[in-house]
């Protein structure tokens, strides 16, 4: 059996994470996490008025790169802790079509991914991940939301 | 032919359609643009092909704003510009003090306040494009803020010709309250242009005195988060002098370039209303620069972008806007139409 599971460094991301790793362990499955880079926000740098362009673009990549280099770490150190072995993999793009890709790509058996509580307004006006990864996948693949604490 | 005369020949002509659109509904070819970028961006499928082109139309609007220098005399500049940069001085350090004072006293982190207080203070986007590496606001913060401040900004623009109408705002008080209230520059210039030619130039020139404040917004962003607290990493000591140099809109000096050349009445570059010199064509170009622009704008409003809006930054970006629309229009308002008309060449 094959789980993947979305890490982005939040905290409901971190329960996912949690979630996955002793589902891993009680059902003896290969676990992957995946990180994906969202460069969107250097899509504003060219703003009319914006200046330190180059700077900006170099802090966002910068961040972005301790973001994921730290969730790599947290969740190393969970599969540690618990004595178990995980892959971890890095995309680049825009996460709801990159966790896509890296679905039909590897064919994992489970999806797990971290999730906010929404309001019923939170439902209606969020880009919430994880509603739109149910509406795409629908029912080709079974998906675990772990809420954070 | 540009769209605006196009639908006032129409409605000439007596079609009915072209009546309701430019009469009831003002829609002149600033919000037809604006409408149609947004409905093509958000309903159907871009092909890749045409980003980048989407990408380059908006900041096509700046050599707009350059030309459009031609519009001014140096008498304008002393009248409205003082005035609007005597305004835009209690707004932006209004506003961004008030912000960054208002988040230190609830708990919000450094970084969301900074690049909120700057936002919501001088030009949106552009403002936390240039704060968020000082304040070290991380993506998270920074997504949320540029969320809010895309979410206030285009409400802003689709209401304030409505509420400016509806009230018999003079076109130049209207200038003057967009370029107070709106936060994000696009959509100040566009609401303008949408509003009236007197009030694009009275907007223009205010919003040129309020983007000259962005470099002493960055710097008052340092002190405030950075030098006061003493929290400066040895690491990313922070040269002041190149900090205000970098984050200077070079642009602005082409801008008074022209309305300098425009003042000393040079024979050979006539003026903006004598037909057939250079001045009268570039008169017509910033037009074209700006529908480009404006579409640019329309294109590049994703509901998608505005639906990252969320959290604290949509609470401040929330209060500063009302508030700024509010008390702006008190101001325009008290100061009358006179002192903010641009009077031109």
């Amino acid at each position: 059996m094959r789980i993947l599971v979305c890490a982005d460094g939040e905290s409901h991301s971190r329960s996912a994470i949690k979630k996955a790793v002793s589902m891993g362990l009680s059902l003896t499955a290969e676990v992957t996490a995946l990180h994906v880079i969202d460069p969107w926000l250097k899509t504003f740098h060219d703003e009319i008025y914006a200046q330190g362009r180059r700077q900006y673009l170099e802090y966002v990549e910068e961040c972005l790169e301790a973001n994921a280099e730290e969730t790599k770490r947290a969740f190393y150190l969970e599969c540690i802790a618990e004595g178990f072995n995980a892959n971890f993999k890095v995309r680049r793009g825009e996460p709801l079509v990159e966790i896509l890709d890296e679905v039909s790509e590897t064919a994992p058996d489970l999806l797990i991914t971290g999730g906010k509580r929404l309001t019923l307004w939170g439902r209606f006006s969020s880009g919430n991940l994880p509603l739109q990864l149910q509406k795409k996948i629908g029912q080709a693949l079974p998906i675990i939301v772990v809420e954070g604490i | 032919m540009n769209l605006d005369r196009l639908i006032a020949s129409h409605h000439n002509a007596g079609s009915e359609w072209a009546t309701f659109l430019y009469e009831s509904a003002q829609l002149n070819y600033v919000a037809i643009l604006l409408l149609g970028g947004i409905i093509i961006r958000n309903i159907l499928p871009i092909p890749k092909i045409f980003l980048p082109g989407i990408k380059i139309a908006r900041p096509i609007i700046k050599p707009g704003i350059i030309i459009l220098g031609v519009h001014y005399v140096w008498a304008d500049v002393v009248r409205v510009g003082s005035v609007g940069l005597l305004l835009t001085a209690v707004f932006i350090f209004g506003t961004a003090i008030i912000v960054m004072w208002f988040c230190k006293r609830w708990g919000v982190s450094d970084g969301l306040g900074g690049i909120m207080g700057a936002g919501t203070g001088v030009c949106g986007v552009s403002a936390i494009i240039a704060t968020s590496p000082v304040v070290r606001a991380n993506p998270i913060e920074m997504a949320y803020a540029i969320g809010t401040i895309l979410l206030f900004g285009t409400l802003m623009l689709f209401t304030m010709p409505y509420i400016g109408n509806s009230i018999s705002l003079s076109e130049s008080q209207f200038g003057a309250w967009s370029a107070l209230a709106i936060l994000n520059t696009a959509q100040l210039v566009a609401a303008a242009e949408w509003y009236g030619t007197e009030a694009l130039n009275t907007a223009v020139l205010i919003n040129v005195a309020r983007i000259m404040f962005l470099p002493l917004v960055v710097l008052f962003a340092l002190w405030f988060y950075v030098l006061r607290t003493g929290r400066q990493e040895s690491n990313r000591e922070i040269n002041k002098w190149h900090l205000v140099r970098d984050k200077f809109p070079i642009f602005i000096i082409g801008f008074f370039l022209f309305v300098l050349l425009n003042s000393m009445n040079i024979q050979s570059l006539g003026g903006p209303r004598i037909v057939g010199s250079p001045f009268w064509a570039m008169n017509a170009v910033y037009t074209w620069c700006f529908a480009i622009g404006f579409a640019g704008i329309g294109l590049s409003i994703s509901i998608e972008d505005m639906k990252k809006a969320g959290g604290t930054a949509f609470t401040i970006g929330m209060t500063a806007s009302l508030v700024k629309m509010v008390l702006g229009l008190i101001v325009v308002l008290a100061i009358g139409s006179q002192l903010l008309r641009v009077a031109g060449s």
